[in-house]
């Protein structure tokens, strides 16, 4: 009977927890408008956040955040943990501390930057933003105390540093498409998967010849890229299978992606979408004439002001 | 009683500007946003030129009787009364069309004869033409960002007007005119500046107005006579400017970030 009642309350008490954390978690899905609120006024830049694979930093203008959040006690502290990284983010910004374009370096070498350069920011910020000292100071106590080992490990406070962008923008940026692309999508996909976030999407080339030489077989297990890896090519007969193989999805780094011009049947999407539509964006730089429009921003239900730009086409190849 | 001159902080050379127009008879036109002290400014120069002032808000149901006059029954017989605008070209007073965009267009026709070198108000209902007082002069405003497209002046009326843009003053300037105009003290008025800073940064909110000097010192005027600071800025700064939730609680969240919380603040 005993034994019965220890485990009883065992599975309480693991409930118990369980609930805890879920009552106390902040996603940044949630709070993400609120948040590119905060990172705007603070900037004075339109700031676009996407989920980080772990603590994030920033790149040009996105700020890289982590996906959930739930190491403090309270719901509270929890959101208060992301406006603290998106102030520290806004004038890390500032003061231009990232990795320049040519740069390389290791993940590593990327929290080390960020540690030694924490104490510059934290005093800008202070001075700025008062409120985010006694922050800094409860979560760096709170740090410490959930895990002895991570007594120096602040890399969610200080976040890492990340490589900015070369903004180029040319003409060329639509040549990976075809016009069947380009026309309107007769086939609207079935399934829809999330996968893990990725910080940086590169376009690999496929080469076609090879593709269509290619025996049907299909192996996700070991495939870095979702269209070849090693010879093996996945199953391009337009069969809607995602959902057998999201366990070998998530295996995935979405990082290598392909540009193609096959009909989608099926979309495993991850939360990045930053270098990709840099070709429309109120960014662009252009001594030519054009005339400037608004953009209808879906998720935000707002205008973008000026965000489109219209040329004409007798000028487009200047 | 003694008179006390209204504050006005000069952030160009707009005092001087208008002391030129006044003696050359040209008609002004002050642009800007709402709360940037146009209306500030023109008290302050009929203060200055001791000229009476009479100011006329504009709205959309603003009509050119309204300025001019009307003929009203008074007992068995129908007399005539003076609209404002017929009074100050007659007396010499300073008139001040405040939102001269929001009126209706029949009182841009009926003040033309007045912007140019004709100086007179024909009076249709009288059938007469009165021509101004030497010292007369007309005054408008106008808020290029309000309404942008939807009630724009005509560039015939604006080509009568000389021009003065005013705007959100410079951090330093917008804290001393706080200070000046509230006794608060020097580094809550930078706290209130810096906050109406980041306001401002938000361009793409789709907030008609954003925050104005105007809302700065009612802020700064609760604060000082003992409101908590949070709460004093959400409810003189954050509320006037929206509805929407969403935004009340990130704008919301942006000052608590830059006030200290101090007991009762919440």
């Amino acid at each position: 009977m005993n034994i019965y009642m220890e485990n009883l309350l065992g599975i309480f008490k693991i409930k118990k927890i369980k609930s805890d954390i879920q009552n106390r978690t902040v996603t940044l899905e949630n709070i993400k408008s609120r948040l590119i609120i905060l990172a705007s006024a603070a900037t004075g830049k339109h700031i676009e956040i996407y989920p980080a694979e772990r603590e994030g930093g920033y790149k040009n203008n996105n700020f890289f955040l982590p996906v959930s959040f739930a190491k403090f006690e309270t719901l509270e502290q929890n959101i208060s943990f992301y406006f603290f990284r998106v102030l520290y983010l806004s004038i890390q910004q500032k003061l231009g501390y990232n990795w320049s374009v040519g740069d390389s370096f290791t993940n590593e070498q990327s929290s080390q930057k960020a540690l030694l350069h924490a104490d510059k920011i934290l005093e800008a910020l202070f001075i700025e933003y008062p409120v985010t000292e006694a922050l800094h100071i409860e979560f760096k106590e709170k740090l410490c105390r959930i895990d002895e080992k991570s007594l120096q490990d602040f890399s969610w406070l200080y976040g890492k540093w990340m490589k900015n962008e070369k903004e180029e923008i040319t003409e060329n940026l639509l040549k990976n498409f075809t016009d069947k692309v380009k026309s309107i999508e007769q086939n609207i996909a079935k399934t829809i998967l999330k996968a893990k976030p990725v910080e940086e999407v590169i376009s690999v080339e496929i080469d076609k010849k090879q593709q269509e030489d290619y025996v049907l077989t299909h192996n996700f297990e070991k495939v870095e890229t979702a269209e070849e890896f090693s010879g093996v090519w996945r199953d391009f007969d337009g069969d809607d299978e995602l959902e057998k193989h999201q366990d070998a999805l998530d295996e995935l780094n979405m990082k290598y992606t392909v540009r193609t011009d096959d009909t989608s049947h099926s979309v495993y999407q991850s939360d990045f979408v930053e270098n990709t539509s840099v070709f429309e964006s109120e960014d662009l730089k252009s001594d030519l004439f054009f005339i400037q429009y608004d953009e209808w921003d879906f998720s935000k239900r707002l205008y973008k002001k000026d965000f489109c730009k219209l040329y004409p086409k007798i000028q487009k190849k200047k | 009683m003694q008179i006390v001159p209204p504050y006005y902080y000069p952030v160009s050379k707009e005092i001087e500007v208008f002391e030129k127009c006044y003696k050359n008879k040209i008609p002004v036109l002050l642009k800007g946003p709402t709360g940037t002290g146009k209306s500030r400014f023109i008290e302050f120069m009929a203060f200055q030129l001791e000229k009476r002032l009479i100011t006329i808000s504009c709205h959309e149901e603003t009509s050119s009787t309204d300025l001019i006059g009307r003929f009203i029954i008074k007992g068995a017989e129908t007399i005539w009364l003076d609209g404002p605008l017929t009074i100050a070209v007659k007396d010499g007073a300073i008139i001040y069309l405040d939102e001269i965009a929001e009126a209706r267009p029949d009182v841009i026709v009926a003040i033309h004869s007045l912007t140019d070198h004709r100086r007179e108000l024909f009076i249709d209902k009288l059938g007469q033409n009165i021509k101004a007082h030497e010292d007369f002069m007309l005054v408008a405003s106008f808020n290029p960002g309000y309404q942008r497209g939807f009630k724009e002046l005509k560039p015939s009326t604006r080509q009568r007007f000389a021009a003065l843009t005013f705007n959100y003053p410079v951090a330093k300037t917008e804290t001393e005119i706080l200070m000046k105009e509230t006794a608060i003290d020097e580094s809550i008025a930078k706290q209130l500046v810096s906050i109406g800073n980041k306001i401002r940064n938000l361009k793409e909110l789709g907030l008609t107005e954003t925050a104005s000097t105007r809302l700065l010192i009612d802020a700064a005027k609760l604060i000082h006579s003992g409101l908590p600071k949070r709460l004093a800025v959400k409810v003189a700064v954050i509320e006037p400017l929206t509805d929407d939730l969403e935004i009340i609680e990130a704008l919301t969240d942006l000052c608590n970030l830059m006030i200290k919380y101090s007991y009762g603040t919440r």
